[in-house]
């Protein structure tokens, strides 16, 4: 299923749950999605974190050995601390939440055509030829 | 016989009071009498001269009207001369000049009478009869004078406007207004310079003001510029569809991109612009070992240059060593 409003999007498969009281279900799930792009966050930092220092870089430790120390504040701290990093993944979580929600809304259409579904799962042509 | 001659006393007494009644009600009838008189003379003498004085046409030097008129100096004088006379008197209207005060002190109805020349008066003066008061900008900048009436005010009016404007002014609020206004004035101006003279103090010791550390800085921050510039993911503009784990992908491909454009970065800053400004550093340190080995062949190339010329080496050389010494 896709939302085809959406020019820049990412799809999920929606499929029916084997208990028909289970409703529909979907691939990737929602709790995917928060956790998949929660970890594209921390990889941001990570990568901003890994640049090396210039004041710890190796060929300009002989210049300031002793004079400064690396003892300041440290990126990922502060980003993780800023009220802006906060906000936008509390904005991304709202976003998916939402966008879940619409989706499971419109899926519920789908329900109706539960038994075509099961029909296909248990139909077999080779019996059907054969008892006919 | 103690008692009798008591008696009598007391009437002796008695009557000797008695006079003295009498005389001393003769006397106040005396005093009423001569007081009234005295009162009743003077009146009739000052209504006398009153009407010899209205019926001057003119005011001739040395007649009582001209004493009055002297005696007329300030805005209140004259308000309340019109005010008792009216237009009775041959003198019909008053100009008023503001009067001259020290900056500090706002008396806007403070006025002083100009019995001279219409010359003296100045770009503001005010005009005072039987009417009110009218206060009059003269633009004497052009040749003919042009005089254009702001504002009337009737007696009254003036007198209750002045009178309120005296009550308010004698509270302490608006007593010292102006001169706390100046004051806070002042107290900003100075703290403004004082601000002024700490920033240029910080401006002279900062890093980037200092000539050999200029190139190296613009260049840093350019680079640095450019990281900001490139961001750890991507998302396009174009309308495209993603599998969760294809978006995932491509956002780490561009991530290492980053990445690798980050850690090229900095060995930019690191190798060529620091390692260069270090040097450059380095290579003023040793300025102050050449000046000296300079101050040794002193005397020889020295003959060939006019005194102005060495003056003005003398002041580069010293410059370039206060900024040497100023980097270290």
């Amino acid at each position: 299923m896709q939302n085809t409003s959406k020019k820049y999007s990412i799809t999920t498969v929606v499929g029916f749950e084997p208990a028909p009281e289970d409703g529909m279900n979907f691939t990737p799930a929602k709790s995917e999605f928060v956790s998949q792009f929660d970890k594209l966050l921390n990889d941001m930092q990570q990568v901003t974190e890994e640049v090396v220092r210039v004041i710890s870089h190796q060929d300009f430790h002989q210049y300031i050995h002793g004079l400064i120390t690396d003892s300041g504040p440290r990126f990922k701290s502060i980003v993780e601390e800023s009220y802006d990093n906060k906000q936008i993944k509390k904005d991304i979580d709202e976003k998916i939440a939402s966008d879940f929600q619409l989706i499971e809304q419109s899926a519920k259409s789908c329900e109706n055509v539960r038994d075509v579904y099961e029909f296909d799962q248990t139909f077999s042509f080779e019996d059907f030829k054969s008892t006919n | 016989m103690e008692a009798a001659y008591g008696e009598e006393m007391n009437e002796y007494d008695d009557e000797e009071q008695d006079e003295e009644h009498e005389e001393d009600a003769n006397e106040e009838d005396l005093e009423y009498d001569d007081f009234r008189n005295i009162i009743e003379s003077n009146e009739d003498a000052e209504n006398n001269q009153l009407t010899e004085l209205r019926k001057a046409n003119f005011i001739r030097r040395g007649t009582p009207i001209w004493h009055l008129q002297k005696g007329l100096k300030t805005g209140e004088h004259a308000i309340s001369f019109f005010a008792k006379h009216g237009n009775n008197m041959p003198i019909k209207f008053l100009n008023c000049n503001r009067k001259k005060l020290p900056p500090s002190l706002f008396r806007p109805y403070d006025l002083v009478v100009v019995d001279e020349d219409e010359d003296v008066l100045d770009m503001e003066y005010f005009t005072i009869s039987a009417q009110g008061v009218v206060q009059i900008y003269a633009d004497k900048r052009k040749n003919k004078m042009t005089v254009t009436p702001t504002e009337f005010l009737t007696l009254s009016e003036w007198m209750q406007q002045s009178t309120m404007f005296n009550v308010l002014t004698s509270m302490k609020f608006f007593k010292h207004y102006l001169i706390g206004k100046v004051f806070n004035l002042w107290k900003g101006n100075v703290r403004y310079r004082m601000f002024n003279k700490t920033r240029q103090d910080l401006a002279k010791g900062l890093i980037q003001t200092r000539p050999d550390f200029l190139p190296s800085y613009m260049d840093i921050n350019r680079i640095l510029y450019e990281m900001q510039c490139r961001q750890t993911f991507s998302v396009q503009r174009a309308t495209r569809q993603f599998e969760i784990e294809d978006f995932i992908a491509e956002q780490k491909t561009h991530r290492e991109g980053s990445k690798s454009h980050y850690s090229d970065r900095v060995e930019d800053i690191i190798n060529n612009k620091l390692s260069s400004l270090v040097g450059a550093i380095c290579e003023s340190r040793t300025l102050r070992e050449e000046e000296d080995l300079e101050n040794t062949k002193m005397g020889q190339a020295q003959k060939n240059k006019s005194m102005v010329l060495q003056k003005k080496e003398e002041e580069l050389k010293n410059r370039v060593m206060r900024l040497a010494h100023r980097n270290h």
